[in-house]
């Protein structure tokens, strides 16, 4: 079933570049903040998905809780004068990391256990 | 896997999907900054502050070193009055009021059945007022230092009007269009680059256009004749000369 994130992704993408749409630049760090919560998200969902412990409900939440608290995040370091998005980039960076490698290493062993079966 | 799922899956990949391409457009975008300025341009106004500095920093030597020879020749009233007698024939040179000598060009504008036969239209020649004003400020700002039409100097007072096809005014005189000739005394070379654009509006109107150097020094630009009278307006400030 990985058709299905597959065409939402290329279908978002198609419908940005038609619409052109774009934000003013000095907002354009806290969207690349949301994007990078976003993908943790994502790879988080897969790794779930692949562990067979997938919950919607977590799935969209986390979705949208990590990307605006990402981005307040980053907000509120501006206002601060520090660069708190680090710590965002840091976390998510790092979170992104380990669910490749555990969605990696779910991959491998699914494949192992398929050519002990056979 | 279950609908609800799926419907998730593909609800996320489309925002992400967006915001990717959302952000992409955004770091993409032509800058619409109008204050962007190539090198280029940002090099030719340095040069240009740089040489008006120049000028403001010789500026204050000549006014401290004339404050100097007023302070020094404070004692004798003579060579004070002396001095003062100087600026002001110098100052004079420059609002106008006195006549000026020095190496210049003599542009002569005047009918010319060459000009007509070549598809001139003298009717045009109304607008004859507004192409000497071209003329008179494109050699002002190429280092002319004097200029007179007619032998009527032209300062900041003046005007150059045309009543009609026959008639034009200068400093509210009536001078003849069919042949006007112009003086201007400053750099040569400088007032000539660029001056190939002129004879063609001007046989346009039926005339012809022609450009004399004086190199000798002898040519004359006649002061400003009619009295200057401010009876509208009074230098600025609490010291009155």
């Amino acid at each position: 079933m990985i058709w299905i994130p597959v065409f939402g992704l290329v279908l978002g993408v198609l419908l940005g570049f038609s619409f052109n749409l774009y934000i003013p630049l000095q907002y354009s760090s806290y969207l690349s903040i949301a994007i990078l919560a976003a993908l943790d998200t994502v790879f988080g969902g897969i790794r779930a998905s692949l562990e067979k412990h997938f919950d919607s409900s977590v799935f969209i939440s986390g979705f949208f809780f990590n990307t605006l608290l990402a981005a307040l995040l980053a907000f509120i370091g501006v206002q601060l004068g520090v660069d708190l998005y680090l710590a965002a980039v840091f976390a998510f960076g790092v979170r992104l990391f380990n669910n490749l490698a555990s969605i990696r290493r779910l991959i491998v062993n699914r494949s192992r256990s398929q050519e002990k079966n056979s | 896997m279950q609908t609800k799922h799926k419907v998730s899956l593909f609800l996320v990949s489309f925002l992400l999907g967006s915001m990717l391409t959302v952000q992409f457009s955004t770091v993409h975008r032509p800058r619409e900054d109008n204050n962007v300025v190539d090198n280029v341009q940002l090099n030719a106004e340095l040069a240009t502050e740089k040489d008006r500095q120049k000028f403001y920093n010789s500026e204050i030597d000549r006014l401290e070193q004339q404050v100097n020879t007023y302070q020094n020749k404070q004692g004798n009233r003579e060579e004070l009055a002396k001095a003062m007698a100087d600026d002001l024939d110098k100052i004079k040179g420059l609002a106008g009021v006195k006549p000026l000598k020095g190496n210049g060009i003599i542009i002569t504008i005047e009918d010319s059945f060459d000009a007509i036969a070549a598809g001139g239209d003298p009717s045009k020649a109304a607008s004859l007022d507004y192409y000497l004003y071209q003329l008179i400020n494109y050699l002002n700002g190429n280092d002319a230092q004097a200029i007179s039409v007619e032998n009527h100097r032209i300062i900041s007072l003046s005007s150059i009007r045309s009543i009609s096809m026959n008639n034009l005014q200068v400093n509210a005189v009536m001078i003849n269009p069919k042949s006007i000739t112009i003086k201007a005394v400053g750099n040569i070379e400088q007032m000539k680059i660029g001056m190939n654009l002129f004879p063609q509006f001007f046989r346009e109107m039926g005339k012809d256009f022609k450009i004399t150097d004086v190199t000798n020094g002898s040519l004359t630009i006649p002061a400003y004749d009619a009295p200057v009278e401010f009876k509208y307006a009074q230098p600025e400030g609490d010291k009155k000369l």
